[in-house]
């Protein structure tokens, strides 16, 4: 499904370039749950990025389900970010000025889905996610446990293949996150691809692969 | 649709959440929209607006134009007449010309008239409030000598009495039947007409006496021609028509450059196609200025914008990672700019308003006019247009800035990049150094009008005008015979003579300075055939010199003897003695004026201005003594009093009163009032553009202090840093003073070039001033670098109370 070759990542200082990813190579199978860990300033939320495509300056190769990403331009890569990806934060990113349902609505008013089905999408979503009480509600009115299982919501109602979660426990206490990592363990049983970005050695036990990162290297798989 | 319809009920949101940025969005772009709504008015009133007519698209302006001379020209009546008989393009041909009338009765008063043809409602397919309008057969040679009102002067002069049909009034002292009110608010078709009495064509026989030129002149033109499309002929066709029709108006006898074409073009807006062609070009500078107040006023709010985005990175970067491209996160963007600017047109409709008021007064707009500014749906469609495009001008730029940026920092919630930072305030200083040139361009244009202007109300008109009054009467409209013209005129000077509060009193045809003149052709004795100039003339009593203090060089004025026996003499000014005799004296010499006669130069007065304070040319001037005949008409009484002004017009007014109560008194002005009317042209442009280059001045300020502001918010904890290593207050407040004095320099900078490249335009509308006068560049550069000053000041005092303790402790 996802096939980095040398991947790099860098920016110009007044020392030279620094990198922030060197090389990166890495094949992820559809259905896999892999869990990216190192320390802070390793490379992971920027490999993250670069596998969403939401950061588009780095050489090398990618294929996404045969996709060679670094030949598209970016419209096309907004395409097929549409199509696969959906993220989850650490800080969940809801948008405040947006209630529930509203913000679950957004992902799919961008990919130009019809009123009268977004509506329905999002019914279903709600009454999966258990929120349908709470579809009225703005995120200042949930707590973060709430919002969390919002953004997994929203990252999921468009049928993604492939969700990248960056963090998506970091701000919960241990049984929201509990709450949130079965939750991603289910989503994968049901065949959706989970890459995460964590800290958590808890975490990283729901998921069957570990990928560590260090100063933009990958030093174990 | 749907997702427009989401784009725009999530700006409604952010517009609301972000009240307070809001507001001042829309307040900041209030300002600019007013002010091109009213300058839109004042364009669309003169030259779009629909005559006040039944199917005003049918109507067309049928124009003469000589093209050899390149000016168009006025109609004359037999003209008109052929026209009318020969065209085949119009259901009507109307023809109407302006007359100024005495209306008689208890309270007599001077009013604007029309003479039109008979056909003149039914073409413009208007029906009376009361009564029957005027028909064919009133304006036939004989025809009986009747009239119609307007609304307004049936409610003021008669209390709208709805039995007024069928009355006699007494016009210019013959009588009229009264056969009609127009409709409410009718005054004719052309801006600022306010017409009261119309009367047929036919008619002026009997109102002017000796008006037989009126009438019969092929050439002595007066009138205005309009007419009405057949259904199925299209303006294109009467055009090619009237290419045909205009040489058979001609005489085979006139001159190949005295040849007419015609010129037929819709009937839009409040001018005839004559001041329609000299207004128009004018009406598009005037335009320029409102627009470079819009544009200062869009780069204040794309500033705002610029700062609100990169409040709103984190939202957008969300938006980006749910599947927003970036077209659509602009498109979101524009969104809200542009209902931001909507909302803003709706204030700017008030502001509008108001501006409009404020540009009457200061512009001295006509009452008449005035009217006709208030906007309609044109200005309103216009008005929405340009807002829109102000919400894509102001917004685009800072749209595509704060959409640009790489995301992932922002989802981290990490500050912005070095890279995009430096880009975004290169953004915000290049606005604010954007409108502070355009500023300080339209602070420097203001101060060249105001100055040209106080220029010429501050030079000498080669009269003294203080304390002196000027009165308008017309005894032959009022039926009185030459012998009693005569013993009034007499009458009224030596009892003004002998009035406690007069010190002198005279009479004139014209006066200077008084938006009316004469003029001549003159040649001196013994002159060859073609040794002739072109001179401007007064007619005049005794005392007329004394009165308004005409300095003499040589000779000396009329005496009352010769006035009486309307003697062969005449008073010159230098320049027409210079032209006629550079190295003579003039006096004693003989100079060949009107009817073929010779007239001895008895006196040389002091050049002066007769048509306008800021005329630049010196003209020449004679004067003669009046006869009984020469003021017969309307004719001038000027007075000067020892009080004031209001003094010396309440006793003329009684002395006149007491001769005659019924007789109507017009034009009353002193004569310090006429001088300043003269410059009406510059007192509209320098008042309009004082006042929206203080709105460009003021939106600047506003600017320069938002982005020093800016800048002292987000350097908050650099301030904390450099306080608590040492920097005192005055280091700080320094710092961001020169910010702003520096972005202010370079903006200066530009304004001035600007300003350098459009004194080129601006060298023939200015009196007595240079388009690049060094003081009045240095005073807006001055006023400019004050006003930066404080706006730089104000905020940057407040980095200096920053607590280093606490802004250590921001982000």
């Amino acid at each position: 499904m996802i096939s980095l070759r040398n991947v790099e990542k860098s920016f110009p200082t007044a020392g030279g370039q620094t990198f922030v990813l060197r090389r990166i190579s890495l094949d992820i199978k559809q259905g896999e749950f892999v869990t990216i860990m190192g320390p802070s300033g390793a490379g992971k939320s920027t490999l993250l990025a670069v596998l969403g495509m939401l950061d588009g300056a780095w050489t090398g190769e990618y294929f996404l389900h045969d996709n060679a990403v670094h030949k598209l331009d970016n419209k096309r890569r907004v395409a097929l970010h549409k199509q696969y990806v959906g993220f989850v934060f650490q800080q969940y990113h809801l948008l405040d000025d947006l209630t529930v349902a509203e913000n679950l609505d957004i992902p799919l008013s961008y990919r130009d889905i019809k009123k009268s089905e977004r509506q329905s999408i999002v019914a279903d979503t709600l009454d999966r996610f258990g929120m349908v009480a709470k579809k009225g509600l703005y995120p200042s009115q949930l707590s973060g446990g709430q919002q969390q299982l919002v953004a997994v919501a929203r990252a999921m109602i468009h049928k993604p293949s492939l969700i990248l979660a960056d963090e998506p426990t970091g701000n919960l206490h241990s049984a929201q996150g509990k709450e949130i990592m079965e939750l991603f363990k289910k989503l994968n049983g049901e065949g959706t691809t989970i890459i995460q970005v964590t800290h958590s050695e808890l975490n990283a036990t729901y998921g069957n692969r570990i990928v560590n990162l260090k100063d933009g290297w990958v030093v174990e798989d | 649709m749907d997702t427009f319809l989401q784009d725009l009920r999530y700006a409604y949101r952010q517009l609301v959440a972000n009240r307070s940025m809001s507001i001042i969005a829309i307040l900041t772009l209030a300002l600019g929209i007013g002010a091109n709504m009213s300058v839109l008015s004042l364009i669309n009133a003169t030259l779009f607006k629909p005559a006040p007519a039944s199917e005003p698209g049918q109507l067309v302006w049928v124009a003469l134009r000589n093209e050899q001379r390149g000016r168009f020209t006025s109609w004359s009546y037999p003209r008109y007449k052929d026209f009318a008989e020969f065209t085949r393009s119009y259901t009507g041909v109307l023809t109407y010309g302006s007359l100024e009338i005495s209306l008689g009765g208890d309270n007599p008063q001077r009013m604007r008239g029309l003479a039109v043809s008979g056909n003149y409602f039914d073409v413009l397919g208007l029906r009376p409030a009361l009564g029957r309008t005027l028909h064919a057969s009133d304006d036939a040679p004989g025809g009986p000598p009747v009239a119609v009102i307007s609304h307004a002067t049936w409610m003021a002069r008669f209390g709208g009495d709805s039995t007024i049909v069928g009355k006699q009034v007494v016009i210019n002292a013959q009588p009229f039947t009264l056969v009609g009110v127009a409709p409410k608010g009718f005054t004719g078709i052309s801006l600022g007409d306010a017409t009261s009495v119309w009367l047929p064509v036919a008619s002026v026989a009997a109102v002017f006496p000796d008006s037989d030129w009126m009438l019969t002149g092929r050439n002595s033109g007066w009138l205005r021609t309009v007419a009405r499309l057949k259904s199925d002929r299209s303006v294109e066709q009467a055009a090619s028509e009237a290419i045909v029709v205009a040489p058979r108006l001609e005489p085979d006898s006139t001159p190949p450059d005295d040849r007419r074409t015609l010129v037929v073009t819709p009937l839009a807006g409040g001018l005839d196609p004559a001041n329609r062609a000299e207004a128009a070009p004018i009406l598009g500078l005037i335009m320029v200025v409102p627009l470079l107040v819009l544009a200062v006023a869009c780069a204040n709010v794309a500033n705002l914008f610029v700062a609100r985005g990169m409040r709103r990175r984190k939202e957008l970067a969300v938006r980006r990672a749910l599947g927003a491209s970036r077209a659509r996160l602009v498109r979101q963007l524009l969104t809200e700019c542009v209902l931001l600017a909507i909302a803003a047109a709706g204030v700017g409709t008030l502001v509008s308003s108001w501006l409009t008021a404020i540009i009457t007064k200061v512009a001295a707009v006509p009452p008449d006019v005035a009217p006709a500014l208030v906007p309609d749906i044109r200005v309103f469609i216009a008005t929405f247009v340009l807002s829109v495009a102000a919400g894509v001008l102001f917004g685009l730029l800072p749209s595509l800035s704060v959409t640009r940026d790489t995301l992932t920092p922002a989802l981290k919630n990490e500050s912005v990049t070095l890279r995009v930072g430096r880009t975004r305030h290169y953004l915000r200083n290049t606005f604010v150094v954007g409108q502070v040139a355009v500023s300080l361009l339209l602070l420097i244009t203001a101060g060249l009008f105001v100055g040209s202007l106080t220029k010429a109300l501050s030079v000498n008109p080669g009269f003294e005008a203080h304390n002196t009054v000027a009165m308008a009467f017309d005894l032959r409209a009022q039926g009185y015979t030459d012998e009693r013209i005569n013993a009034f005129q007499m009458r009224l000077l030596d009892e003004l003579s002998a009035t406690t509060g007069i010190e002198a009193a005279a009479l004139a045809n014209v006066i200077p300075l008084s938006s009316r003149s004469m003029n001549s052709t003159i040649q001196r004795e013994g002159a060859a055939d073609g040794d002739y100039l072109t001179s401007q003339f007064g007619m005049v009593t005794a005392d007329f010199f004394s009165t308004l203090r005409i300095p003499f060089v040589r000779g000396r004025a009329f005496t009352r003897q010769e006035v009486a026996a309307g003697a062969r003499v005449m008073v010159i000014n230098e320049t027409l003695a210079r032209e006629f005799w550079p190295n003579e004296d003039p006096l004693g010499k003989r100079i060949n004026f009107g009817s073929g006669s010779l007239r001895e130069v008895i006196g040389v007065v002091r050049d002066g201005k007769y048509r306008t304070l800021a005329e630049t040319r010196a003209l020449s001037h004679l004067w003669v003594p009046a006869t009984t005949a020469d003021l017969a008409g309307d004719v001038t009484l000027v007075a000067r009093g020892t009080a004031d002004t209001k003094t010396t017009i309440d006793a003329a007014t009684g002395v006149f009163r007491r001769l005659d109560a019924n007789l109507p008194l017009f034009r009353i002005a002193s004569l310090d009032e006429n001088l300043a009317g003269t410059v009406d042209g510059q007192r509209a442009g320098a008042g309009m553009l004082a006042v929206f280059g203080t709105l460009a001045i003021t939106l600047a300020a506003l600017g320069i202090f938002g982005v020093i502001s800016q800048g002292v918010a987000t350097r908050t904890r650099e301030i904390g840093i450099r306080m608590s290593l040492g920097a005192r207050s005055a280091d700080v407040v320094g710092a961001f003073v020169r910010e702003g004095l520096g972005l202010t320099l370079i903006g200066g900078v530009i304004g001035v070039g600007l300003s350098f490249a459009v004194s080129k335009l601006l060298g023939t509308l200015l009196f007595g001033l240079r388009a690049t006068d060094a003081i009045t560049f240095a005073s807006a550069c001055g006023i400019l670098g004050l006003i930066a000053l404080v706006a730089s000041f104000v905020p940057a005092r407040r980095a200096a109370k920053v607590d280093p303790l606490i802004a250590l402790r921001t982000e």
